[in-house]
């Protein structure tokens, strides 16, 4: 487990940006998936309370993640896929003491993939696991209720890796706006990470020239190598193979 | 300054412009729009070659690049002598775009660019 790793400043600014505490809600067919998007979506800092059979457990939000989740005896990814495999129950917000520990440390778009491949697998043991990825989500409905062409589009099974495996493929560098090195992770190299700095700062430089803005991201491509260059609160570098970095680019809208 | 070999580019839905700059970053060949200055053009085809030359020191034989601005994107692509630079939006249709820059950078090399 690894511990929370959010900067404070990032609490201050959600919680000063919310001027009234807003509403509890309870919807007939709210689904758990959502919510999580959805806190996620806008940087929710919360606690909330996930109740269905007479077991209950506890989702924590923060700085845009789902830090820790936890449901009866299950922690983290797993307490995440039992919760998304249940068929009813109630999800409200909760006091409750802050856990020392974070149990999850992706983004919400990977957990629920990640999930929903897992809860899959668990529905169907016999099938056992192959590099056919299933990506569950809400199919748009045409107006006769029929699944749209995009819907039938995506139930055409793809061959790519799951991002979560995928993302243990790449090299991320992770630097810091005044160019210290936060972190070196899956064989990244120093060089890597001055790349990254130097480059997204010569693309802003770009960006201001022909008066376009500051670049949001930046991908670099060889035959069958690449490299994604992107800011958020630090500027990160990923490289690793075309393919890898498919989802990487997808994300920071190099599509 | 001379713009008619990049006149294909111009019909890919999607590019706003382009240009062709030499290994100094130096202009070659331009179609822009014209609210954008030669100087800010010259400035930045220094720049992009100079993010090339970084990115192949990690990256070796790093032949291409995008930037995102927004909704714009600047791609760039490694010619025998210098880079080709295609300003395009989120209408861009990337495949034709493709097509049209192999032709171009072809045609380029034929003439000794």
């Amino acid at each position: 487990m690894a511990a929370i790793d959010l900067p404070d400043e990032h609490a201050f600014d959600f919680e000063s940006e919310l001027p009234s505490a807003g509403f509890a809600v309870r919807l007939p067919s709210a689904q758990l998936a959502d919510l999580i998007q959805i806190n996620c979506l806008n940087r929710v800092r919360g606690a909330f309370r996930v109740c269905s059979g007479g077991e209950q457990g506890h989702l924590f939000f923060a700085a845009g993640q789902l830090v820790h989740a936890d449901f009866g005896a299950a922690m983290g990814l797993d307490a995440v896929v039992v919760m998304l495999g249940l068929r009813g129950g109630s999800i409200e917000p909760c006091e409750r003491p802050w856990p020392a520990l974070s149990s999850i440390d992706m983004g919400a778009d990977a957990l629920l993939l990640t999930a929903a491949q897992r809860l899959d697998d668990e529905r169907r043991p016999e099938a056992g696991r192959d590099l056919t990825t299933k990506v569950v989500r809400i199919a748009p409905q045409d107006r006769h209720g029929a699944p749209s062409e995009a819907a039938r589009a995506s139930e055409v099974p793809s061959f790519s890796l799951p991002p979560s495996e995928q993302l243990s493929r790449l090299a991320v560098a992770q630097v810091g706006l005044d160019g210290s090195i936060r972190k070196l992770k899956s064989g990244a190299a120093v060089d890597l990470a001055d790349t990254a700095f130097y480059c997204q700062n010569v693309a802003d430089l770009i960006g201001d020239a022909l008066t376009l803005g500051p670049c949001q991201a930046i991908a670099f491509e060889s035959e069958d190598q690449g490299i994604v260059i992107f800011r958020g609160r630090n500027i990160v570098g990923v490289r690793g193979r075309t393919a890898d970095l498919e989802f990487v680019r997808a994300k920071v809208g190099l599509r | 300054m001379n713009s008619e070999p990049l006149s294909a580019l111009r019909r890919v839905a999607g590019v706003l412009g382009c240009f062709v700059c030499g290994p100094q970053g130096q202009l070659l060949l331009l179609d822009m729009p014209g609210e954008i200055e030669i100087e800010a053009l010259e400035r930045t085809s220094a720049r992009l070659m100079n993010l090339l030359q970084t990115a192949s020191e990690t990256l070796p034989s790093c032949d291409s690049m995008r930037l995102r601005f927004g909704a714009a994107e600047l791609v760039a692509t490694r010619l025998r002598s210098g880079l080709l630079c295609v300003l395009t939006d989120a209408a861009l249709d990337r495949a034709l775009l493709l097509v049209a820059t192999q032709t171009l950078a072809r045609r380029l090399a034929a003439a000794g660019g």
